[in-house]
Order: C-alpha cells, then sequence, then structure tokens
C-alpha cells in the first residue's frame, strides 16, 4: 500500500512542548518538504518522534545522551504538582490508498505524591484505519500488525535514513551491512518460519508411525540425531557471525582512536598502515586473478604439450603425403560414388559401361581422400597449436614474472606493517599504544579463528543436509513398506519435497535479488555522481562485497569521498526501497553535510527527480540549506512545505514553524 | 525512481521456478500466507503445528480431487 505524510502532530516530546503541528501537502512533481534546524535544535528528534509513533522506539538517536531524558518534555513533567500526571504523544496522519490513517501513542507519566518523576514504561498505541466504509480503531495487538503491513519495522531504515548512517553504511562491514539489507528487504524471515514450522511438523509425523520396524527406528534416530547437530551447528555460525561483527566493531574503535590520539607520529603511522592493508587486499586479489588465469591457460594447454610427438608425428605424415600429391584430393570420393550408384551425371549425361567401370576402379584410388580432407583443414590447427606450444615457456615467464612481482609487492608491504607496529610501541606514550596494539592483534586474531570456525561449521552443515536427505529417502522407502503407513508417507513427502523447495527458493531469491540490487545501485549511483567519467560501474559479488569500479580499472570503494559515499548509499538504499515494494515517504536527516558543493548540488537536482511520485522529506542546518540548495529545490517545494525548527532562549525547547 | 513488484511475488515467481509440482508449491503459498497473517503475533507453537497439518492435508485432499 502507498503512503503519503499528511502531517505529524507532536506533544510534549523530547524538546517539543505543548501540542505542534507539521503539515506536508503532496504532489508527485513538487514533492519536497524541508526542516531546517541548527545542530542540536530536534531534526533527529523529530525523525525519532515517527519511529518511536510507527514502532515504539526512537531508532537515530544517540542512546546514551537520549536515555538520561525522558521522552516527555522535561518542563512540562517539572511544572507538575504533586499527584499530577502529563503525557507525550506523537500522532502521525496518513494519505494511504484506501484513505486517511491516523497511528497515535501516547507515554504517561507524572509526579507521586513525594514530587518524585515516574515515567509509566508501557506505551498505548492505536491505529485508526478505513474499513468497511467505516474508520476502525485499533488498539490492540493487531496495530502492531497493521503499522507492520504499512512498512514493516526492518525496512524502516530505507526510507527514514540518517544522513551520517548512511554515508559510513559503505565505509564498513560493508559485506555484512548488504548481506543483513538483502535478508530484510526480501522478508526472507516469512520462508524461514515456513521451513521451521514444516520441520516441526516432519518430526511429528515421524512420531505418529503406526508400524515401525527396528530399521524405521534405527533411521529416525539417525534422523534426529542429524537434525540436532544441525540446529547446534546453526546457533554456533549464528554466535560466530555476531562475535565476528563485534570485533570488527571493536577493531575499527581501537583503528579510529590510534589514527586520532593526538599523537602525530602515531596518526601518521596508523594512517600509513590502513592504506598498506587497503593496498594488500588489493594486490592479494590481483595476485589471485593473476594465478587464477595461469591455471586456467596451463588446463588449456597441457594436453598438447603432453601431445606433442603425435602431433608432430601427423603433422611430418600430412606434409609427406602432400609432398607425394596424395594430399589434397583432387576430386571428392564421395562425388564419384554417388555418381556411379545415381547412374547420371549433373549434365544429365548416363553414367554406365566403360564410363561407369572407370569410375569404379578410380574410386578404389581415393580411399584416404575423406580424411586426407580432415586432415588438410587440421594441418592448419595444427599449425596454430605448434605456435602455442612454442609460445608456451615464454607465456608461463610472464606468467611467474607478473605474479611474482605481486608476491615482492605484497612481502615489501608486509614488512612494512610489521615495521610500523615496531615503531608504534616505541614512541610516544607507549604503554598505552602498546595496550592498543596488543588489543589489534588479538582482535585480529579472533576475527580469523571466527571465521575460519564459521567455514568450517557452514561445510559441516552442508554435508548434514545432504546426509539427511539420503536418510530421509532412505526412511521413506521403509516407510512404504508398511501398508498402515501409506497415508502418513503421502504427508511426510510432500512435507520434504516443500522442505527442499524452500531451500532451493531461499538461494534463488538471495542470488535474484543480488542481482536486481547490484544493477539498480549501479544506474543510480552512475546517474547520481558527479564525476561520471571516472567510474565505470558498481559491482556487487556473491559474497556482497562491494567494488566501486575505476576507469583505470582499480576497485576505489575505500577511497571515495564523503559525497561519493553519501551517493553510494543512497544510491543502494533506492535499489532495496525500489526492490521491497514498499511505497513509503523517505525522509532523509541530514542528506547535505560534510559532502561537497558540487555533489549536494546533484542531489538537491536529481534526486527529487530520482523519488518522482515519492514524498521526499529532507532535515537540513541553516548553513547546507545556502542560495544554491534554496534555487534547485523550489521547484520541488511545494508553497508552506517548509519549515525551521526556533529554539527558545536557554535552548532547552524548540517549536516548528513556517519558513517563509 | 520506478513501480516495482512486491516482494511476496518474487517470493511465488521463484517457488514456481524452483519447483513444477502444483502441490508443493500451493502449499508453500499457503504456509507464507499464513505465516503474514501471524507475523509479530504471539500463537501458541501447538496451534501453528495444527495448521500446519490442516494445510498439508487440504493440499493433499485437493490434489486428489
Amino acid at each position: 500500500m502507498r503512503f503519503t505524510i499528511s502531517s505529524i502532530e507532536i506533544e510534549n516530546f523530547r524538546q517539543y512542548k505543548d501540542t505542534q503541528t507539521i503539515d506536508f501537502p503532496f504532489d508527485r512533481k513538487r514533492n519536497v518538504a524541508i526542516i531546517i534546524g541548527k545542530n542540536g535544535a530536534g531534526k533527529t528528534n523529530l525523525l525519532n518522534a515517527l519511529t518511536w509513533c510507527f514502532y515504539g522506539f526512537e531508532t537515530h538517536t544517540d542512546y546514551e545522551e537520549n536515555e538520561k531524558m525522558p521522552i516527555i518534555n522535561t518542563s512540562a513533567l517539572s511544572a507538575l504538582k504533586p499527584n499530577e500526571k502529563t503525557a507525550a504523544e506523537v500522532t502521525v496522519f496518513l494519505d494511504t490508498d484506501v484513505g486517511g490513517w491516523c497511528i497515535r501513542r501516547t507515554i504517561s507519566g507524572g509526579k507521586k505524591a513525594n514530587g518524585e518523576v515516574f515515567i509509566d514504561p508501557k506505551t498505548k498505541l492505536s491505529v485508526t484505519h478505513p474499513l468497511g466504509g467505516q474508520d476502525k480503531v485499533e488498539t490492540g495487538d493487531d496495530t502492531e500488525v497493521l503499522i507492520n503491513n504499512l512498512l514493516p519495522n526492518d525496512l524502516k531504515q530505507f526510507f527514514f535514513m540518517d544522513g551520517e548512517r548512511l554515508r559510513e553504511f559503505f565505509n564498513k562491514d560493508i559485506a555484512q551491512n548488504i548481506g543483513e539489507s538483502i535478508e530484510k528487504v526480501s522478508q526472507l524471515g516469512l520462508m524461514y518460519k515456513a521451513a521451521e514450522h514444516f520441520e516441526s511438523l516432519e518430526k511429528e509425523l515421524r512420531k505418529n508411525v503406526k508400524e515401525s520396524t527396528p530399521k524405521l527406528d534405527e533411521i529416525n534416530q539417525e534422523i534426529q540425531d542429524l537434525t540436532n547437530r544441525m540446529e547446534s551447528l546453526k546457533d554456533s555460525i549464528n554466535k560466530n557471525r555476531d562475535e565476528t561483527k563485534k570485533n570488527h566493531q571493536e577493531l575499527k574503535d581501537v583503528k579510529d582512536f590510534l589514527k586520532n590520539c593526538g599523537i602525530e607520529q602515531v596518526e601518521l603511522l596508523e594512517n600509513e598502515r590502513q592504506s598498506i592493508e587497503d593496498a594488500i587486499k588489493n594486490l592479494g586479489a590481483r595476485h589471485h586473478a593473476k594465478v587464477q588465469e595461469r591455471n586456467r591457460y596451463l588446463v588449456q594447454i597441457a594436453p598438447f604439450i603432453y601431445l606433442k610427438q603425435p602431433i608432430e608425428q601427423s603433422l611430418s605424415l600430412m606434409q609427406a603425403k602432400m609432398a607425394k600429391g596424395d594430399l589434397p584430393p583432387k576430386i571428392k570420393e564421395t562425388l564419384v560414388l554417388e555418381l556411379i550408384e545415381k547412374g547420371k551425371c549433373i549434365c544429365g549425361s548416363k553414367v554406365e559401361g566403360e564410363t561407369k567401370k572407370t569410375l569404379e576402379e578410380y574410386s578404389k584410388t581415393l580411399g584416404l581422400s575423406e580424411i586426407g580432407e580432415v586432415a588438410i583443414v587440421g594441418k592448419t590447427k595444427y599449425k596454430d597449436i605448434f605456435a602455442d606450444i612454442s609460445l608456451f615457456t615464454q607465456k608461463m615467464d610472464i606468467f611467474h614474472q607478473e605474479i611474482q612481482s605481486f608476491e615482492d609487492e605484497l612481502e615489501k608491504d608486509r614488512r612494512r606493517l610489521e615495521q610500523i607496529t615496531d615503531e608504534l610501541k616505541k614512541g610516544e606514550d607507549k604503554e598505552k599504544i602498546i595496550n592498543y596494539e596488543k588489543r589489534r592483534d588479538e582482535l585480529n586474531r579472533f576475527i580469523g579463528k571466527l571465521e575460519q570456525q564459521v567455514k568450517m561449521d557452514s561445510g559441516e552443515l552442508e554435508e548434514a543436509r545432504k546426509i539427511l536427505e539420503e536418510k530421509r529417502t532412505e526412511y521413506d522407502k521403509e516407510l512404504g513398506s508398511s501398508e498402515k503407513n501409506k497415508k502418513l508417507k503421502v504427508k511426510l513427502e510432500l512435507v520434504q519435497q516443500t522442505l527442499r523447495t524452500l531451500a532451493n527458493t531461499e538461494i534463488a531469491i538471495k542470488e535474484n535479488l543480488r542481482k536486481q540490487i547490484q544493477d539498480n545501485t549501479e544506474s543510480n549511483f552512475m546517474r547520481l555522481i558527479r564525476k561520471k567519467g571516472a567510474f565505470t560501474g558498481v559491482i556487487i559479488n556473491e559474497k556482497y562485497e562491494v567494488t566501486v569500479k575505476h576507469v583505470s580499472g582499480y576497485n576505489v570503494i575505500d577511497h571515495l569521498s564523503a559525497g561519493e559515499y553519501m551517493i553510494l548509499g543512497l544510491s543502494f538504499m533506492s535499489a532495496l526501497m525500489n526492490i521491497s515494494g514498499f511505497k513509503a515517504p523517505v525522509i532523509i536527516d541530514t542528506p547535505l553535510g560534510r559532502i561537497d558543493d558540487e555533489h549536494r548540488d546533484k542531489i538537491t537536482t536529481e534526486l527529487p527527480v530520482f523519488l518522482e511520485g515519492t514524498q521526499l522529506i529532507l532535515f537540513v542546518t541553516p548553513t547546507e540549506y545556502d542560495e544554491k540548495v534554496r534555487t534547485n529545490l523550489s521547484t520541488f517545494i511545494q508553497k508552506g512545505n517548509c519549515y525551521k525548527i526556533d529554539e527558545n532562549t536557554n535552548q532547552n525547547e524548540s517549536k516548528v514553524v513556517k519558513n517563509v | 525512481m520506478s513501480d516495482s513488484s512486491e516482494i511476496n511475488k518474487l517470493i511465488i515467481e521463484t517457488v514456481e521456478t524452483c519447483c513444477d509440482k502444483k502441490t508443493v508449491r500451493s502449499l508453500i503459498e499457503e504456509a507464507l500466507q499464513y505465516e503474514l497473517d501471524i507475523w509479530n503475533r504471539h500463537i501458541l507453537p501447538s496451534t501453528i503445528k495444527d495448521e500446519y497439518d490442516r494445510m498439508v492435508e487440504r493440499v493433499i485432499k485437493e490434489d486428489k480431487t
């Protein structure tokens, strides 16, 4: 269902005291609304108000900061007398394909008799929506289901975005982020649940076997053991993946600390180390590609190298035949035989008597001609093959040189990394740096071990899956021998086929989505990027690793500017939005921060067109909303669709007012 | 941005390409619809198991008729 936000009403929510209403008139072409606010004035809390109203929590927040403050406006709370109550409330009015919706969430709080402030831990949610020509108000469990049907909680981040996080998206843990996003957008969760429930049913069905045999019991036990082992492997894989993610985050923190520790020498060395690590990654990939190219060449040329002698003999035999005039044949044997058989020439003359006899004798001398003809064609190929064989040593030398040069460079870089580690440990504030260095090594080791464990577990899981399939077939065969279990067998077979199809569908969907997202991201990126001539494309491979291809052939994913990361993030999110099938407004908090003028120009002229028909609400700072941006966006903003956030003199309360 | 197909359609289309058995396809469709209906709801595992059993019975019965 398509929806747009027609208005938001906020009451006593964080710094927004009393009731404030923001209307968002919408038009397909004039699809942009702007909210201008200084840093800290409350832009992000407006986005939080929205996610809190929909899903009950604030996603775009610095938790440490916001957790200290109650959601209910603190001035409203402190103005209460003992035993008085107040509430914070956010109401979002929506226009949908089927009529107007209203989503309202309230949280209560107040002062106890002793003056102590309390906040009710539970929030109240109500959804009013059109049903059967009337407005229906839902307040129970169904409210969350209704909102999830409108825009699932898992997908909200692709519509309600934080500019800063969008820039960061491609900056760290890319593969994991992309994998998780594809998982969310594909709603594979539904399939996992269905598979889980079919598996339980399968177990239950086996328990209902009416006439068991020792063999059936034995196989059933094996199936049980295998399923249990698979469960524990899945748990271990998930646990280790989570652990790896945490370690990657800590590793990033350690690297960031070293990069910004304030000791110039350390910062320089850490920066150098990170560029060397990037270079090693790049060189490693190129080295791997070259080794593969050499191996492919070897597989292709190897049969000819081994058959060199017989090929030489064949060629000299052909050359001798040619010298004798046996090759090439003057007349085709098939033609002579055809003339004899048909008894008639193409000119109409009859082939009979002496003529026929002469031809019959001549045909006997043409025994090898057909083979000879093939050999003549083959001779040219033999020459090519010989040319290839003679180039073998030379080609292999080139391969070796290139591979060796990669290995030398890698070795040089690795040695430099070791030197950097030593230098870091010798410098200023060395104890602290040594500790960080130790932690860095530890984390790298942990990550390596965890990744290895995940690889091993995944391999074992795959193997267990295959054995399980065999055992199930064996079980069905044994089950089929009993008349009493026939009905059960039909059910079991259907459930098993369903489970197999679900597993295959999961793989196919992921692959299908990856390709679609890659193509959409690439076309979005190439459209929005400023330096069109500098990039040739974006690739998201099977492992969800992203390559941004530079014209020089290098992958520059680790070397993009803040603006380019923003464009890449927007391109990817748009691809996901598109594929998710949900039609919701796109709200971006500070999309124009920390990016250069040209990209700012590009985003403000292209994005509204790019998202034509989709409501686009942008939160910007006054500095970002400069003359150029204002002019660019003026064609896309309806009158009255521009607001500013005014702070009071103490800068602890804010009001949203029309920006005229 | 162009309009796109619903994600569930993609799942159904992929199921169709992955399996040519009508019974399996309709069982998956029914199960996914059921999962969508009970998404985020607290349903007793025994209720879910019964519903799945009913689904399987129904599909087999429909296949016979």
